[in-house]
């Protein structure tokens, strides 16, 4: 099948090269070779006669080689799968079943884009990807389009949605806050102004660096949501962000784990969220999972059901019609508090003896230390909450970095109860919950339910998801 | 769940493969330090304390042999129309379920000591992404021909 694909550079069996460019991407891989070329030039080496010219046969070589890796690369889309061929010495052919394929993003940097050409990344739900680099643009969006008509089939009851309806976008005013509001960045921050006033003190100029450090990274990781649009064409979800470099990603809805509300503390005070959903590829290898699941990276709260909703269905259950964990969650939070607190109460007091502070540093770390300890473990069990329906699963966790997560019962992979011995003591027990796809920032967890509670949670999931066959089971 | 399967314990075979694996662990852990005691008392000056390495390993080996009785006790397993259920765990107690249909494979493997006993290590294996497979280690062969031929896998 070669709908769509140019007829160019491509054999009677459908093979296809890369783009020439590739050339350049092997020679980069090699460049250990020409950097041992280098080394064997330099001059105090004094190599016999016939070693002098070894560099410059190393460099041909480098560049043949290259040349044949290229030439023996190919890949083709034959009705049933994606193949790509590679290797001169040692071949290899890697198949792709097409209905197996998750997602498929297109990545391209800076100055790929110049030339116009991009790397493809299709992902089934194994570990093994197959990349594509680099690919002419026009070569990467036919590939897709033929990737996409038949591996995202819709199934079953289909999303009432307009194709082409969008999602979200990320305008340069709430890129703003984007960046303000992030967790990472104001705690560089904090640590940044911490450090310039050691640097002060103690005429260690160094002092604030790290946390400089600290806080390019979500810069630049905004930097890659410049332009940032998500929209629903068909069945399925698009997104494309960055300028200087452009990254697009879309997944079939069908293929979507869980869909992830993220309300950190900052954010919910500015009345933002954060939308984010997992599909089961487990290999996007390069980008993080955050950045290529974001679905909407800052709308005003609340906007979480329209959006789920697009993406999922229609969702019966409401926050506030969460399930409580039981409230002895909240004597183990205490506890567990206490093992980090008293110790630390201790240490202060010891080192407030040395410095000749007396022990004024503890009491008020245990005057301030227990009441906020209290008071958290109790906010911590008012976030606590799980809820379950014929379709979904909703667990909400987190008193600072809250996130509600939502997951198809129909996706759930497998079910684990589990209880340490504390929990076993008092009649509690975790449900750890998997699907195909990667879960964000921490497992999927109903913590602490009354082991009666637990059980039914699991039984029901479980039930439910075996009687729901997937095509291939994720 | 209306039709109801009972939990399945592990055979009693699966006992005993367990505690010869303690024996010969702690067999080998014994010997050895015994011939290294032996050598070191040619030795002059050597303490015969030393004695109380391989006492020690005694010790262990024998706890560990009561260990894996009662952790043994704790496994069972069930395979309903709808579910794969395996429970476990004497400190730390675990129940995975497994829905029928994301099951995507099942492997068996068996050592030679397994081989001899007749009981195997029978994994379940889903597309999730952190509880890869369930596990039920020293699993009666027959149990495992049985779960593979329910599941039309044999």
């Amino acid at each position: 099948m070669t709908d769509g694909l140019h007829e160019v550079a491509q054999d009677a069996d459908g093979w296809r090269r890369l783009h020439p460019l590739t050339i350049l991407k092997e020679i980069g891989s090699l460049a250990w070779a020409i950097v041992a070329a280098f080394v064997l030039d330099f001059e105090p080496m004094d190599l016999p006669g016939d070693w002098a010219q070894a560099d410059a046969v190393i460099a041909v070589a480098v560049f043949v080689y290259a040349i044949a890796r290229y030439a023996f690369t190919a890949y083709r889309v034959t009705p049933t799968s994606l193949e790509l061929r590679r290797g001169v010495i040692v071949k290899s052919l890697q198949q792709m079943p097409r209905d197996r394929v998750q997602a498929v993003a297109t990545n391209a940097g800076f100055v790929s884009r110049l030339f116009g050409v991009t790397t493809v990344e299709v992902s089934a739900a194994d570990a093994e990807d197959i990349q594509l680099g680099f690919v002419s643009e026009e070569d990467a969006e036919a590939l897709r389009l033929v990737l996409e008509r038949q591996a995202f089939e819709p199934e079953g009851e289909g999303h009432a949605v307009q194709p082409g309806e969008p999602v979200a976008t990320l305008p340069v005013g709430r890129l703003i806050v984007y960046v303000a509001t992030d967790t990472v960045l104001i705690t560089g921050l904090a640590a940044f102004a911490l450090g310039i006033v050691a640097a002060a003190l103690t005429r260690r100029f160094w002092a604030p660096l790290p946390a400089f450090a600290a806080m390019a990274w979500p810069l630049v990781r905004a930097f890659a949501l410049v332009g940032f649009r998500s929209w629903i064409e068909q069945d399925r979800l698009r997104i494309q962000a960055g300028i200087l470099g452009r990254r697009h990603t879309e997944s079939p809805l069908d293929r979507i784990q869980l869909v992830q509300v993220r309300q950190p503390l900052l954010r919910r005070i500015f009345g933002y969220e954060t939308i984010s959903m997992v599909t089961g590829d487990i290999g996007v290898s390069s980008d993080s999972v955050q950045l290529a699941g974001a679905v909407a990276p800052l709308v005003p709260a609340g906007s979480w059901r329209g959006i789920a909703e697009t993406l999922l269905g229609p969702i019966a259950l409401a926050e506030d019609g969460l399930e409580r964990s039981s409230p002895l969650t909240v004597r183990r939070t205490i506890l567990r508090g206490l093992l980090v607190l008293v110790p630390g109460i201790v240490l202060v007091g010891w080192v407030g003896r040395r410095l000749g502070l007396g022990v004024w540093p503890a009491v008020a770390l245990l005057l301030v230390g227990i009441p906020a300890l209290v008071v958290y473990s109790r906010a911590r069990w008012e976030v606590l909450g799980w809820a379950v329906d014929e379709r979904h699963l909703m667990l909400r966790r987190g008193v600072f970095d809250r996130r509600l997560t939502i997951v198809p019962v129909h996706k759930v992979q497998d079910v684990m109860v589990r209880a340490t011995p504390f929990q076993h003591r008092l009649g509690l027990a975790t449900v750890d919950v998997d699907t195909a796809g990667l879960s964000l920032s921490g497992s999927v967890l109903a913590v602490d339910l009354p082991l009666d509670r637990a059980r039914y949670l699991a039984d029901h999931l479980a039930e439910i998801a075996a009687r729901i066959a997937l095509p291939d089971g994720v | 769940m209306t039709d109801v399967v009972e939990l399945k314990p592990l055979d009693k075979s699966a006992l005993t493969v367990r505690r010869l694996r303690v024996l010969i662990g702690t067999g080998v852990v014994f010997v050895v330090l015994v011939a290294a005691v032996l050598l070191l008392l040619t030795l002059p000056d050597t303490p015969t304390s030393l004695w109380i390495g391989p006492a020690l390993v005694v010790v262990v080996g024998a706890a560990a042999w009561w260990w894996e009785g009662v952790e043994y006790s704790r496994w069972a397993w069930r395979l309903t129309p709808d579910l794969f259920e395996v429970r476990r765990g004497v400190v730390f107690r675990r129940v995975n379920l497994v829905p029928r249909s994301r099951i995507q494979n099942v492997t068996t493997k068996a050592g030679p000591l397994q081989r001899r006993f007749g009981v195997l290590t029978l994994a379940v294996h889903t597309a999730g992404t952190r509880t890869k497979s369930v596990e039920i280690l020293d699993i009666g062969a027959g149990h495992a021909e049985e779960i593979r031929r329910q599941l039309g896998l044999a």
